[in-house]
């Protein structure tokens, strides 16, 4: 398997009023191309910072970050800007979303902005539909965004998220802000993508949502205090095992 | 709580409030100043006239019998209460000598006796002016001025059959030729020296240049005016009012300030509006967590109100005290020619301050009234966020096939449009204040407006200061004419194809009925009457017919095709009215008889300068050259291009105007600095959490700034387009209301298109474009993690 996210002693510290914070702590793991990772631990742990340091929307204080076999620390901050509008998508737990546009020109917006996606502006378009018909979202696609419900929206994100066709999605708590049953038709989706190939990344505080990943690392006061691998078929039987290992790690 | 949003509101903006209280400071100070100088100097020329003595009437005669002529007819007069008169003695605009050189003087000058004068006049120490001793002379300070002539010079005056000469000792208030706009000088000797003047005169040839001033006190004007008329040899006449008139361009700086503080109350309103609005739906979850537990909406309007309330207080106390200074320096200015003009009436600049307070406050409270429309439960869950503007979707992205930044630019704009239509508003009232500025000036300079001094159209003026001596006599006409002939011919032999005029101008009575009226009688040598303009009719063809100005044919109630007597001093009387004009001449009052009428020029009031029209459309370069040719052949005579002589003729004003331009265009460019620095400030912090969101998507810094600037770019493209569409109805309403009262009636414009539309607004363009991309650099500051922090 190709290594599609490769971490190393990551480090990130911050400084406030002259007092250090280290919130991450010599961090090491990678992310095999395919696979669906969620990130686990303490509100405070350290999660999010992780998130943005291995994406690039924040800057590391040490440690090394590969981003399919390049550098990411050594990339200059436009660089970085153009690795995430071709390369990563983001979800957020807010689904927030320009609010002067409407829902289907949100989700254009990254492609039309990129210049390495291939596409056509008429295939761009015909994707988005196509994407936006996948989500079960293509009846709002003209809708402002404050006329749709939270559910919709977040998948309205993750369509947005996947219009230039990234290598890995990051979501921070993507189904934080939703109620279950729209959280289970989310992560439906984000399971589905994911098995066409995307590589997923998420930050959850969902034992249901972390047992559809694939692997799931644990974080506390910014160590990876441990891992667990989701083997198990049975999905009753895979979040009951998830359970018993979150307990042994303190959850 | 109350408190602590103010205190957290003046801390976070403080940007934001600074330049609004920098507004509300320069509008205060700039009202209270300017409309404290317009009052005081049009209060100041009132109580002028009253300490110094003058009556209700007034009338200048030309030789030693019609004075005597008026006298004793206004004397027979029941409704004269009192009569004043002195005698003067005239001098021509050549007869000053500075150290050898003729010193320049707009017009005839006229030479009083300190102990004669009818009225009280002032020495620049504002003390009454009763001695002059022999060899001395107070003179008008523009006079010196414009010359270069300092206090305790000798200046040498041949007028009549005398030279004198004289020690300036010093400078004259003087009320009735004092304005800038009185082109007349007044100079003060001493009786003695006066009566050599008129001891060496007595000479029947210099008749004309003793005359009289008669100050009149009575209670029927129109009596007074019609038995005036009827006298030969008026040179001049004026009510009180007119006299009040002609000290209005003394004040153009001041009204070119209270046009500025106008422009900077409406922006500071605007920009109010725009920070109130900002604030508050940028703090809806305070006003919801407020009126969930139970505050009136009007309690929370307050607590937003009291801030501005306090901004505005706090700002006209600043710009109160800055006022005075500021509104002295332009009193100083603007009363330079009254005695009475600098008491500071502090009262005016107090009622000034209040009610720009009192205007922000009604202000204030119009634009909280928003507060009400939050619902609690409303407010705390989405706020602003987007429902006030209903349906977008007027623009899409799918459907663009522009860049997505500038996609958004324009969705922006259209989706708040408001919002933005606000910001618009300022720009334009800036651009406007240039163009309208720019297009006067160069509508003041622009050879049309010699129509409007009732002159045919030239390129060149040369202006002969012996045009008296050499014309006025019976046959000075066919002497003028018969020169500006030959004028031509040498012209023509120097390869230059031009026509050569000019105008002479009389005092005569005009009457239609029982209507009389004094009025400036216009005839031409070297001209046809179709040369000028007119509003109405046809331009007089015979000698027995006239052209007469909107003003003069309204007093006498006449219309086109009527007959009016006009005392000519020949055998035409009886006049056909053929055209209607317009003249800024003597407050609109004109007439035109035809070029042919035979007229004795013994009795000619003066002369316009010698003027030349190339008949070849030469180009600028040939123009030039043709110009430095005239200098030579004609190195006697004060050359002027149409436009020089213009901006001569109606004193400077072009130049005080250019003064006011350069600042003024440095002002719209501060202005909208600021208004621009306040706005992208608020942009930032409303869109903060947009900013990063695209940040984390991967939009780069320089997008998003080029996003912001193209914003600002298309609001200023827009901005301009509106103001150039505005500017010359806009121009007729402000400038047009000062050539009315001088006389105008049909006022066009002249459009200076390089400088008004093209140049100044894209210079303005460039600084504003430039300062929103600069203060939208702020955006780099903004992490793109943030948009996790966003409600
Ligand atoms: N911009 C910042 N500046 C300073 N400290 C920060 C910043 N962002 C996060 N922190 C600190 O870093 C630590 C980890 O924060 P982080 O947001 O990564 O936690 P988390 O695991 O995502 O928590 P939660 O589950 O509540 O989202 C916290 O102690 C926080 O105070
Ligand atoms: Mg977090």
């Amino acid at each position: 398997m190709k290594k599609i996210l490769e971490v190393t002693d990551l480090c990130k510290t911050y400084v406030i009023n002259k007092r250090q914070n280290n919130v991450l702590r010599n961090v090491s793991f990678s992310i095999n191309e395919g696979e669906m990772v969620a990130v686990m631990g303490p509100s405070g742990s350290g999660k999010s910072t992780l998130l943005y340091t291995v994406s690039g929307m924040d800057r590391m204080t040490a440690g090394e970050v590969r981003f399919s076999g390049k550098d990411i620390s050594k990339l200059k901050p436009n660089d970085l800007a153009e690795l995430r509008l071709d390369e990563m998508g983001f979800i957020f737990q807010q689904m927030y979303m320009l609010k002067n546009l409407s829902v289907m020109d949100n989700i254009l917006l990254p492609a039309r902005q990129s210049k390495n996606n291939p596409m056509t502006s008429k295939e761009k378009f015909e994707y988005c539909r196509e994407l936006m018909h996948k989500l079960g979202i293509i009846e709002i696609a003209d809708n402002d965004i404050n006329e749709v419900s939270g559910g919709q929206l977040q998948r309205a994100c993750i369509c947005r998220s996947m219009i230039n066709k990234p290598k890995v999605i990051f979501a921070d708590e993507p189904t934080g802000a939703l109620n279950r049953s729209s959280s289970d038709e989310v992560m439906d989706e984000l399971c589905k993508i994911n098995s066409e190939g995307t590589t997923i990344m998420l930050v959850t505080h969902d034992a249901k949502v972390a047992a559809r990943c694939t692997r799931v690392l644990y974080i506390v006061d910014g160590n990876i205090k441990g891992e667990y691998n989701n083997t198990e078929s049975d999905m009753r039987k895979r979040e009951r095992s998830l359970n018993n290992w979150l307990l042994e790690m303190g959850w | 709580m109350y408190f602590g949003i103010l205190k957290r509101d003046l801390k976070r903006k403080k940007t934001m409030n600074t330049i609004l209280l920098i507004f509300m400071i320069l509008s205060v100070m700039f009202v209270s100043s300017s409309v404290n100088t317009m009052l005081s100097v049009m209060s100041a020329t009132d109580r002028f006239l009253d300490l110094s003595g003058a009556e209700d009437y007034f009338a200048a005669t030309i030789g030693e019998k019609s004075g005597e002529d008026a006298l004793k007819k206004l004397n027979e007069l029941d409704c004269v209460s009192s009569l004043k008169s002195e005698r003067i003695f005239y001098f021509n605009e050549n007869s000053v000598k500075y150290k050898g050189k003729t010193a320049e003087i707009s017009s005839n000058g006229v030479l009083n006796s300190v102990d004669d004068i009818s009225i009280r006049i002032y020495d620049t120490n504002k003390n009454e002016l009763t001695k002059v001793n022999d060899g001395e002379i107070y003179v008008k300070s523009s006079f010196l001025e414009k010359n270069n002539i300092p206090v305790g010079a000798e200046i040498e005056i041949t007028s009549g059959g005398y030279t004198g000469k004289f020690k300036v000792k010093g400078t004259v208030l003087d009320v009735l030729f004092g304005s800038e706009m009185m082109g007349t000088p007044r100079f003060i000797i001493s009786r003695n020296e006066f009566d050599k003047f008129v001891q060496s005169s007595t000479d029947e040839k210099y008749d004309m240049y003793k005359g009289t001033i008669l100050n009149i006190s009575t209670d029927d004007l129109s009596k007074v005016e019609n038995i005036v008329s009827g006298i030969d040899g008026i040179a001049f006449t004026g009510t009180r009012d007119v006299i009040k008139l002609t000290y209005i361009m003394d004040m153009i700086t001041a009204g070119v300030f209270l046009i500025v503080s106008i422009c900077l109350i409406i922006i500071s309103l605007v920009l109010l509006k725009f920070t109130i609005g900002f604030t508050i739906s940028e703090e809806y979850r305070e006003i919801g967590v407020m009126k969930a537990i139970g505050i009136r909406n009007s309690k929370i309007q307050n607590l937003y109100m009291v801030k501005y309330l306090a901004m505005a207080i706090f700002g006209a106390v600043v710009g109160f005290f800055a006022g005075i200074p500021f509104g002295d320096m332009m009193k100083a200015q603007s009363a330079k020619n009254i005695v009475s003009g600098d008491e500071n009436d502090i009262f005016v600049n107090l009622i000034c301050s209040a009610g720009v307070v009192l205007i922000i406050a009604l202000f204030c409270r119009i634009s909280t009234r928003k507060v009400k429309k939050f619902t609690p439960v409303d407010a705390i869950r989405n706020g602003e966020s987007g429902k006030r503007y209903k349906k977008k979707g007027l623009l899409s992205l799918s459907k663009s096939h522009t860049r997505p930044v500038f996609f958004m630019a324009v969705n922006d704009i259209l989706s708040g449009f408001r919002h933005f239509a606000v910001m618009t508003v300022t720009f334009v009232v800036g651009i406007l204040m240039i163009t309208i500025i720019i297009n006067t000036i160069s509508t003041v300079q622009s050879p049309k407006l010699l129509a409007w001094f009732s002159m045919a159209d030239c390129d060149v003026a040369l202006e002969d200061k012996e045009c008296i001596d050499k014309y006025n006599r019976p046959d000075g006409q066919k002497l003028r004419s018969d020169y500006l002939e030959e004028m031509e011919k040498t012209l023509a032999e120097n390869n230059i194809p031009a026509e050569c005029f000019g105008e002479a101008l009389f005092k005569l009575s005009v009457q239609k009925g029982d209507k009389k009226t004094v009025s400036l009688a216009f005839i031409g040598s070297g001209t046809t009457t179709d040369q000028y303009a007119y509003i109405d009719g046809t331009p007089p063809e015979s000698v027995d017919e006239i052209a007469i100005s909107y003003i003069t044919a309204d007093k006498l109630n006449v219309k086109i095709g009527d007959t009016v007597t006009v005392k000519t001093g020949g055998e035409n009387e009886e006049f056909i009215v053929t055209a209607l004009f317009q003249c800024m001449n003597n407050m609109g009052e004109g007439i035109r008889l035809s070029e042919k009428l035979p007229m004795d020029f013994s009795k000619v009031l003066g002369y316009f300068s010698y003027q030349i029209k190339f008949t070849d459309n030469p180009s600028d370069t040939e123009q030039n050259e043709r110009y430095d040719i005239i200098k030579k052949l004609y190195p006697d005579y004060k050359f002027r291009t149409a436009g020089e002589y213009l901006d001569y003729t109606i004193s400077g004003v072009a130049g005080a105007m250019s003064g006011t331009k350069d600042f003024i265009i440095l002002m719209v460019m501060i202005i909208n600095i600021l208004v621009v620095v306040l706005m992208e400030k608020s942009f930032l912090t409303k869109e903060r959490g947009e900013i990063a969101l695209m940040k984390a998507m991967g939009f780069k810094n320089h997008t998003l700034i080029a996003w912001q600037t193209i914003r600002i770019a298309l609001l200023m493209a827009a901005a301009v387009i509106i103001a150039i569409l505005l500017t010359d109805p806009l121009s007729q309403l402000a400038v047009g209301g000062i050539f009315r009262t001088m006389g105008a009636k049909y006022i066009v414009f002249d459009t200076n298109i390089l400088d008004a539309y093209i140049i100044y607004p894209l210079a303005v363009f460039a600084v504003t474009v430039l300062a929103s991309m600069i203060s939208a650099l702020g955006l780099r500051s903004i992490s793109s993690q943030e948009v996790n922090n966003i409600e």
